[in-house]
């Protein structure tokens, strides 16, 4: 299984694993518009196991971050892999996409 | 004839050129399936070549994403007559990959490469993130038009 979620009281958690193919962000899309067609306004994705992501998979992210902060809420990253955090550091935008390390301590963030 | 030291070292050098220089081909079909292959592909250029996970993931996506526009937006209709043609090559600087195929004309170097940042991506749509990426990610891009064929040759250098 590559995409796995969760909810977890306050926040959704993804798991992200290996690669993505073009299924996969399709899925992925369709998993989050759920969520947030039920008013989940938190979401954390581990993506510690995400090997690869291509320019759709990152504007996933970047558009559901977009219309998490219309409701004040918002998406955070958890530990991505070397390859994966360049490719953010390279669009320039590890700060919108809110990079975070290690699950446990993130989670604390929203309990 | 008096072979010169200036000769003699440039005939060693092109024959070390072309010890080391190796061709990689592959075909795709216009099916975006195609792009599955090329984590092997790329994998086995890896292992060929001796390159590294960072190179390999850079070759990868900017593949990915060039090669997938064309399935998506270069062909009228789905035809058996569509061809994508990889063509790669190692020397001792650099992997060389040509992308030649039979889509729309389509010059990457002329399309728009937005810039994004943490201040502006509110602002904007997102738009342009494969080129911002196959720009960066590698060191030379030229494009030729001929016959019906774009060609597309990219080069990525290779660490000391």
């Amino acid at each position: 299984m590559k995409i796995r979620s969760k909810n977890i009281t306050s926040f959704n958690l993804f798991e992200l694993n290996g690669r993505l193919n073009q299924d996969d962000l399709i899925e992925l899309e369709n998993q989050i518009n759920e969520k947030m067609k039920y008013g989940s306004k938190y979401f954390v994705f581990d993506i510690s196991q995400l090997s690869y992501i291509n320019s759709s998979g990152l504007r996933i992210l970047i558009k559901t971050q977009k219309q998490l902060k219309l409701f004040d809420g918002y998406l955070v990253l958890v530990d991505p892999m070397d390859n994966v955090r360049e490719l953010m550091k390279l669009s320039e935008l590890e700060g919108f996409l809110r990079l975070r390390h290690g699950l446990k301590e993130t989670i604390k963030e929203f309990i | 004839m008096a072979i010169t030291t200036n000769c003699l070292k440039e005939c060693i050098e092109i024959i070390l050129k072309m010890e080391m220089e190796k061709k990689f081909n592959y075909r795709f079909t216009d099916d975006i399936n195609e792009i599955t292959k090329l984590e092997s592909i790329v994998h086995s250029m890896g292992e060929e070549w001796s390159i590294d996970d960072k190179l390999q993931f850079s070759i990868n996506l900017v593949l990915e994403e060039l090669i997938s526009n064309i399935i998506f937006y270069g062909f009228k209709q789905k035809n058996s007559n569509n061809i994508i043609n990889l063509e790669a090559s190692i020397n001792k600087d650099e992997i060389v990959i040509t992308l030649s195929d039979n889509a729309i004309e389509f010059n990457i170097l002329e399309q728009e490469e937005k810039v994004i940042s943490s201040n502006s991506v509110e602002e904007q749509e997102v738009g342009g993130l494969g080129i911002h990426f196959i720009k960066n990610l590698t060191s030379f891009i030229k494009y030729n038009r001929k016959s019906g064929f774009n060609y597309l040759t990219l080069s990525f250098i290779l660490k000391p």
